[in-house]
């Protein structure tokens, strides 16, 4: 009994050493690099709002379909939509004027992983 | 009301643990903490068994939730077969009481201060709590209520909350108030781990640095995060457990439940402690050799199954791959960060805000004297501590990149507190420190919570939620009729979706519906629905005098719009100057206008 015991808390020790070792590999493994940059260019500007014009770079090609979120700081979502590609890697975006850095994010998924990107962009 | 309030708090966090600990612990803190551990987690089993067969939201589910966590409690007394003991204060146990109940008026005096927690998660679950008791049936679909048909989220979180709507305390306030409860006691897993790994002085010492100078579960709750926060209460219990010489099944199996059914990412942070006590003591794990153990945990864990069962749909909801770019924004905040910028938030910061603090780098330095200067004196617990610091910070450094492990970082107040305790444990010395440190007010303590003042910075978190803002809710309350449906300025995707103004408090608060942006990263919803949502308020930011949006916004039956101090997207020029609106509210933060 005593070396059962002694074999089960051995193996105890061993899953405890397996899972910490998964968790560090997990969290340094490095992400995928889909994407490469987010290009938004300021195409009109009024006393309420500004239209950009923004274009999506991709590392890899193929079918992917991607999110696009806007928020302003933290507190609320202005623009989130699907982009899929090949078919379109461009949109227009629209923001009141604010005074104010948006936040833009993109995430995308590929046959490899999931891979993001933050830009700031000023109204 | 207040009194069955008080009834059904005692009922829900002391009755159960009373029964089956009451004169079989020994030593009171020992008792007290078993108490506590065991009763919320066996009044959940009840609540979430009772669901099974039903589901209405009435008083006649907490009297036979409560009768089932009876028996249960009686049976699980039985169960342990330990003789009855006297209890045992003694001088040391008396020094711990008097910092418990210190540390329970001084939360208890920042509760009736600020009367309410701030953040937007107190506000996500609140509205959940609210629309199934107003729907008066426990469910995950909140239509109308809210846009939600679905979600996840650990379970004391959702099940206790709409029990205290019955006695009119709405879901704020009972949420509120668990934090600063449970803050009052943070103190007491650290005093016992403390002394199993010292002694009484050092221990004394701890609880006195942990409650009052180095409280992570304030800092963490207070500020918005407060279901990481009470789980942190959990994992320190849990800790102490398996470190207590005579290993009770049922204290271990209780925390383990207890932290994930309020917040199940502290777990990942038990992996250093078990690998350093497998090093070290191997035979800590003695327990997990009892069959009592194992039928405990599964024979209960059983119980949880229909809650699980309800929800399940929304389970792995926040893992989902377009469900990433929720928590994307704080995900990617540490991820460039240069290595010193790094070491500096991990060792030097609050897990909420990463606020840099002189009084931390102190604490590191204090803590690394500590474990030289007793290195030979306290073999066991010294080896132990340095080996769990040295783990835990390898994991914190490589899991930093994601905000729900950054938090992580908390645990770095535990180690200092415990060095900073070996060095100065002179009771009397420490409470002529507590009252200089209550004088001066210096953060991170306990006493600078009564400082915080609200932040007018656009785009800013409004640190608390002012009297301005009750004033307001009472205006709604009193003037504005039932079917009112507000606008509030905020809200979005998933978990970035709050509002600045607060104004997703509305609705727990007064009733009134709210109309906003979806709030809940793990929740699912209709996703056309929610995009035309975010479009609209895009568009109705821009020009909120557009005829086709106010068109809109009435098919939505949209009444009133709510507009805080550090007004978000919305412009509350635009609205002053429109003849679509009419000011009917303002105080000094607050304005609400009526549509036409």
């Amino acid at each position: 009994m005593k070396i059962e015991t002694s074999k089960f808390l051995k193996f105890f020790r061993l899953a405890v050493i397996f899972t910490f070792s998964i968790l560090i590999i997990s969290f340094t493994f490095p992400h995928p690099k889909i994407l490469n940059d987010i290009r938004c260019e300021k195409i009109e500007e009024t006393s309420h709002y500004c239209l950009f014009n923004c274009s999506v770079i991709l590392n890899k090609y193929g079918n992917f379909s991607g999110r696009i979120v806007v928020t302003h700081s933290g507190w609320a979502t202005l623009y989130d939509e699907i982009l899929n590609f090949p078919s379109n890697n461009s949109f227009t975006l629209k923001l009141p004027k604010r005074y104010y850095n948006y936040i833009m994010r993109f995430g995308v998924k590929g046959v490899d992983g999931f891979d993001s990107k933050e830009e700031v962009i000023f109204c | 009301m207040s009194v069955l309030a008080f009834i059904l708090f005692l009922q829900v966090f002391f009755v159960p643990g009373m029964i089956i600990y009451w004169k079989r612990e020994r030593e009171i803190s020992k008792m007290i903490l078993k108490i506590i551990v065991s009763s919320g987690v066996i009044n959940l089993f009840s609540f979430s068994f009772i669901l099974l067969f039903r589901s209405v939201i009435d008083f006649k589910l907490i009297f036979l939730s409560f009768i089932f966590s009876l028996f249960l409690s009686f049976f699980i007394r039985n169960l342990m077969k330990e003789k009855k003991v006297s209890i045992k204060i003694g001088k040391n146990g008396l020094w711990c009481l008097v910092f418990l109940f210190v540390s329970f008026l001084l939360n208890f005096a920042l509760f009736l201060y600020h009367k309410s927690i701030i953040g937007a998660d107190v506000g996500r679950f609140a509205i959940i709590s609210h629309a199934i008791f107003l729907k008066g049936k426990f469910g995950t679909n909140l239509k109308p209520y809210d846009m939600a048909e679905d979600f996840f989220y650990f379970p004391s979180i959702i099940l206790f909350p709409p029990l205290f709507e019955l006695v009119s305390i709405d879901a704020i306030t009972f949420l509120s108030f668990l934090v600063f409860f449970f803050s009052s006691l943070y103190g007491l897993p650290v005093y016992l781990i403390s002394k199993r790994l010292f002694n009484e002085e050092i221990a004394l010492a701890s609880f006195f640095f942990s409650s009052f100078f180095l409280n992570p579960l304030i800092n963490i709750g207070f500020l918005g995060v407060f279901p990481y926060a009470i789980s942190i209460f959990y994992f320190l219990s849990l800790l102490y457990f398996i470190l207590e010489k005579n290993k009770d099944f049922i204290a271990i199996s209780s925390s383990l439940i207890g932290i994930m059914s309020f917040h199940a990412y502290l777990l990942v942070l038990l992996f250093p402690f078990l690998l350093s006590l497998s090093i070290l003591n191997l035979k800590s794990f003695s327990f997990l050799l009892e069959r009592k153990f194992w039928s405990f945990l599964l024979f209960f864990s059983l119980f949880l199954v229909p809650y699980l069962f309800k929800t399940s749909k929304s389970l792995f909801v926040s893992f989902e791959d377009n469900r990433k770019l929720d928590i994307f924004m704080f995900s990617t905040f540490n991820r460039n960060l240069p290595l010193i910028q790094r070491l500096q938030f991990i060792l030097f910061t609050s897990p909420i805000g990463f606020n840099k603090n002189i009084f931390l780098f102190i604490g590191f330095l204090v803590f690394f004297f500590a474990l030289i200067k007793n290195y030979k004196k306290f073999c066991f617990g010294v080896k132990f501590l340095l080996l769990s610091f040295v783990l835990s910070f390898f994991l914190v450094f490589v899991s930093f990149d994601d905000m729900n492990f950054a938090r992580s970082i908390w645990i770095n107040w535990f180690f200092y507190s415990l060095g900073l305790a070996s060095i100065f444990n002179d009771n009397k010395l420490n409470l002529l420190l507590l009252f200089l440190i209550a004088i001066t007010k210096i953060p991170p303590s306990l006493f600078s919570y009564f400082d915080l003042r609200p932040t007018y910075d656009k785009g800013q978190i409004p640190w608390i939620v002012w009297n301005s803002f009750y004033d307001a809710i009472s205006f709604i309350k009193y003037n504005t009729v039932q079917n009112s449906t507000f606008l509030i300025d905020g809200g979005g995707a998933g978990c970035t979706g709050a509002s600045a103004s607060y104004g997703e408090r509305i609705f727990p608060l007064t009733s009134r519906k709210i109309f906003y942006f979806s709030d809940y990263c793990w929740a699912r919803y209709d996703e056309n629905e929610y995009r035309k949502r975010v479009s609209l308020y895009r568009e109705f930011s821009i020009n909120p005098s557009d005829e086709r949006l106010i068109k809109k916004l009435k098919e939505y039956n949209i009444t009133h719009i709510f507009i805080g101090p550090t007004d978000v997207v919305l412009n509350k020029n635009l609205f002053y100057n429109s003849s679509f609106y009419k000011l009917i509210y303002e105080n000094r933060d607050f304005k609400i206008f009526e549509i036409f």
